[in-house]
């Protein structure tokens, strides 16, 4: 079944706080990227998209996670990744 | 700039030190504009008529499973991999995912500092799969020289040693067996046909010195560079700007005389990234500094930027922001850590320059806390 938007956001928040070891009420926006956040580097992403796919149980196109701008686009992709699953 | 004579001259060396024949087969994920993706990889294998499985280095980074998947299932006998490499692939390789990695005769370490603690992590996480600290190599290499200056022995462990830190702050070797020691990998005799000579022009006096390096595939100097090629190039002796000593044999590194910063594999120098966060309006003209530390989570070489502000009521999640910005569009390069700072805090030689050791010392001693400046991290 596929989240709703902002479901698949909160989760996304959760993960990149996770992922780059900020508290609980670090702010997240939908309008984040890498310049926001300390330790955000090409490897950290990759970490970063490997928790994504770990928390959403799917494979995001890796053509295409290196080209995002910011999470709201990365949360796009995950629900764009959910539907194109769900309808195979 | 080097020539076609040297690049051959080079893979013949190189074929030899690492026993290369044609039923080795080599896996790689470096991209083809790195030069141990493209020297040690390709050019290698082409020369010499070895098969290469390629990958695409951004899906390898975002699932580094397909370089064990690729080793195992076309049997590869050799990889090279950056530090920070064998760190991503003994952590991020889901560990539901097994391997058999026995064919591999070496994983060869380069273009980064190699840890020993690296390799051990490495160790633990693939002994199951067949490898063992024989597999695991060193190699200290450099576009200069094409490539490989140093190879460690292929068929035996690479040798370590355990120094006194305070004895190797002074530029001088002592071995200890007691803490704190620091570990340091042996890179390895040098290849056929190079040269080694420990100057004595390091920061310190000691038995540590300035690595230079001779070899019949030493290049020809910058391409349009002459300053630096006359700075670095003479006698036919190539001065690395690396630090270390030779044991045995064998070349030991144990830093750099300059602000060169390497961050995966590839070269930032320290002043060109404060030239471009000088530029940024809130910045304070000059006042800023920029070094590499070693990252622990990812093992890795990461890139901090100190920053004064002009205006100490500027917001520096703002500051931040425009920092990473400039520099990614600039330089390509990724601020790992901005703090931004009140005006007067960054420390300067006597000479009047903002140092950047000392203002890296005090950094990684916690100095500039976060209640004293801005941290960037909304942490």
């Amino acid at each position: 079944m596929n989240d709703r938007h902002d479901d698949i956001f909160e989760r996304v928040a959760t993960v990149v706080r996770s992922t780059f070891r900020l508290s609980a009420t670090a702010p997240i926006l939908p309008t984040t990227s890498s310049v926001d956040i300390d330790g955000w580097d090409s490897l950290s992403h990759s970490i970063l998209i490997i928790g994504i796919e770990d928390e959403f149980a799917l494979e995001l196109p890796f053509e295409r996670v290196f080209a995002l701008n910011d999470l709201a686009e990365l949360a796009a992709l995950i629900r764009e990744t959910q539907i194109e699953r769900s309808t195979k | 700039m080097l020539s076609h004579r040297a690049i051959l001259a080079h893979v013949n060396a190189y074929r030899s030190a690492i026993d290369l024949t044609p039923e080795d087969r080599i896996a790689s994920w470096l991209p083809l504009y790195h030069d141990m993706g493209f020297i040690a990889c390709f050019i290698t294998a082409v020369v010499s008529g070895v098969e290469l499985i390629a990958l695409d280095p951004f899906e390898w980074v975002v699932r580094p499973q397909i370089l064990l998947e690729a080793i195992e299932r076309f049997r590869a006998t050799l990889c090279w991999l950056p530090n920070f490499a064998f760190s991503h692939l003994a952590s991020a390789v889901p560990r539901r995912a097994r391997f058999d990695l026995s064919s591999i005769r070496a994983f060869i370490n380069c273009s980064e500092p190699c840890k020993p603690a690296t390799f051990k992590r490495f160790l633990e996480r693939y002994e199951y799969a067949g490898i063992r600290p024989e597999q695991l190599h060193v190699c200290y290499a450099m576009a200069e020289n094409v490539f490989a200056v140093t190879q460690t022995r292929l068929g035996s462990a690479t040798p370590s040693i355990r120094l006194d830190p305070n004895a190797l702050a002074l530029g001088n070797i002592e071995e200890t067996t007691a803490e704190p020691g620091i570990e340091l990998l042996s890179c390895g005799p040098p290849i056929d046909g190079v040269r080694l000579r420990i100057t004595s022009n390091g920061p310190q006096p000691g038995e540590v010195g300035e690595i230079h390096v001779a070899s019949p595939f030493l290049f020809d100097g910058y391409l349009e560079q002459p300053d630096l090629t006359e700075e670095r190039l003479r006698d036919g002796w190539y001065a690395t700007g690396d630090l270390g000593f030779v044991r045995a044999g064998e070349l030991y590194v144990t830093g750099r005389i300059d602000d060169l910063i390497i961050v995966n594999g590839r070269n930032y120098y320290a002043h060109e990234i404060e030239t471009c966060v000088s530029e940024i309006d809130d910045v304070s003209p000059g006042r800023c500094v920029a070094f590499g530390v070693e990252d622990e989570r990812s093992d890795a070489t990461v890139v901090v930027v100190l920053a004064e502000v002009l205006d100490e009521t500027a917001l520096s999640v703002l500051v931040g922001r425009n920092v990473r910005q400039r520099v990614l569009e600039r330089l390509g390069i990724a601020v790992y850590t901005v703090v931004v700072l009140g005006r007067g805090r960054l420390i300067k030689t006597t000479s009047g320059k903002i140092s950047r050791l000392k203002n890296r010392e005090l950094y990684l001693q916690h100095a500039f806390d976060a209640r004293e400046v801005g941290e960037v991290s909304s942490q």
